[in-house]
């Protein structure tokens, strides 16, 4: 489901404006990405939780050239699904 | 720690952005998270603008281990939601690592990147309170929560080496094509999964392989030299650097040498300095018969040491030098009781008068407070400045001698 399609169902689910929820999404991904980047988990109840993850840095090959690299830490944002959701997901 | 960002808080944080209503923000939150669920449910993806993409991916069945049990076990063939992170979200998480990029680096193992990386990691970690990525506790019941709790190790680890991968892949790709040509793409594929067990072994089969497709020259057959190559170009380099530093530090001090002893006139000047030095030196010399510490010629002028100590009582000569009636020229010694204040009040009466032992010595002391204990001082005849200790007019002008000599110091 794109963007606009998901938009659109969430609008006509809500009885608001597409465009409106398009902020809204936004603003929603603001105020997770502003509290994970803080070292905060953000949970969402029967859905699952954004959590911080540390990548160290590593030396690995550069495949094109053979140089030995330098990867440099990352800090990134992880999606843990809840143990409803994901039982809900199992069915293969 | 980290603080639990909950429902509440969330939404209470998108009414204030927005303007919504608390209830408005729940309902479109709930709704939201709801919807992503149904469609993961029927299991298509979906694309949530800002936050990424949810999807869910096909797991293969494998062989493991029942934790409490310890037998084998197979989970079987299974679905998982996976998140992947709108760009945008992943820089502001990201952002204290966002400037970094890979470096190329040599054969050394400590780098002064890795030093750098490593401590602005840990002064982010400082603030950013962060989990560790598997610290929450199996939530589920007794018969799931051996396979779950294995399945998520499992998972997490598996979801580590294929972000890990799927990265590299971006970041790779990203360098690559903006300055490496390259065809081995289908090679670099399979590269980062070797990669996480053995770089060595990987990286030599792919250079094998490239090195035969490219070059042409002798090099084809040994794997070794491009290994070698770097070391070498790295000591070539070094052994330049020091040579030119060298270079750099006798045509330096040449010059200076030719600025100090410049013109003609100036070496006249040096000269006529220098000559004058000696003379006033050859006159102590004969007057004294003793070279001074400190002196620039005391080594050459090797003659009888003749000091004459002070007959009273009250000076004290810590040093043993033997004493010979002369001309009533008197020394001193400094050492840690005894100043040129100490040695002022003995020869003169007046501990105010030190100046005028400073001035004869002038040229071996530096600041009068910091006299190395040690140094032998000449005590002038205050005749020789006409300086009366009984007159409080000289005792006026011995201050201000000594203000003098202080403000030179400052």
């Amino acid at each position: 489901m794109d963007i606009k399609a998901f938009n659109t169902t969430l609008a006509t689910r809500l009885g608001r404006d597409t465009d409106d929820i398009n902020m809204l999404c936004g603003q929603l991904a603001e105020i997770i990405g502003e509290s994970v980047s803080a070292g905060d988990s953000v949970t969402v109840a029967s859905f699952g939780t954004f959590e911080p993850k540390k990548r160290n840095e590593r030396i690995s090959v550069h495949p094109g050239t053979g140089k030995r690299m330098l990867i440099p830490p990352k800090l990134s944002i992880t999606f843990k699904p809840s143990v409803m959701l994901k039982s809900k997901i199992r069915k293969s | 720690m980290s603080e639990k960002v909950t429902m509440p808080i969330l939404t209470a944080r998108l009414a204030l952005r927005t303007g919504d209503t608390k209830k408005e923000s729940e309902d479109f939150v709930r709704e939201l998270f709801a919807l992503i669920g149904e469609m993961l449910e029927k299991g298509e993806s979906v694309k949530v603008n800002g936050l990424g993409v949810f999807k869910t991916i096909d797991v293969e069945q494998r062989k493991s281990v029942d934790v409490s049990t310890g037998q084998e076990m197979i989970i079987p063939t299974h679905r998982k939601v996976v998140f992947m992170p709108d760009k945008e979200l992943a820089a502001t998480v990201n952002e204290p690592f966002e400037m970094f990029r890979s470096v190329e680096i040599g054969e050394q193992e400590d780098e002064e990147e890795s030093g750098d990386a490593i401590d602005a990691e840990e002064a982010m970690l400082a603030d950013a309170r962060m989990t560790p990525p598997m610290e929450s506790a199996p939530e589920s019941t007794a018969d799931f929560a051996a396979d779950t709790t294995i399945d998520t190790t499992a998972d997490t680890t598996i979801d580590t080496t294929t972000d890990t991968a799927t990265d590299t892949t971006v970041e790779y790709q990203a360098e690559t094509q903006a300055e490496y040509q390259t065809e081995s793409k289908a090679e670099f594929q399979a590269e980062p999964q070797a990669e996480s067990s053995v770089d060595e072994p990987a990286a030599e089969v792919v250079e094998e392989e490239v090195i035969e497709d490219k070059h042409d020259t002798g090099n084809s057959g040994e794997h070794e030299e491009p290994k070698k190559k770097p070391r070498s170009n790295y000591w070539i380099g070094f052994c330049t650097g020091v040579v030119a530093t060298c270079l750099l530090a006798l045509i330096s001090w040449n010059i200076y040498g030719i600025f100090a002893y410049g013109t003609e006139e100036r070496r006249a000047e040096t000269r006529k300095k220098e000559a004058m030095e000696k003379e006033r030196r050859e006159k102590r010399n004969a007057v004294y018969g003793y070279e001074l510490p400190g002196s620039p010629a005391s080594a050459d002028t090797v003659t009888a040491v003749a000091v004459v100590e002070n007959a009273t009582e009250e000076v004290k000569a810590p040093d043993a030098a033997p004493t010979k009636p002369s001309d009533a020229k008197k020394y001193d010694t400094i050492s840690k009781t005894r100043y040129l204040t100490t040695m002022a009040k003995d020869h003169y009466g007046n501990y105010h008068l030190w100046p005028y032992i400073y001035k004869a010595n002038a040229q071996y002391l530096g600041h009068p407070d910091r006299i190395k204990p040690g140094t032998k001082v000449v005590i002038p005849d205050l005749k020789d400045y006409g300086v009366d200790p009984s007159n409080p007019e000289d005792i006026k002008k011995a201050k201000e001698l000594g203000v003098q000599i202080y403000s030179r110091f400052r």
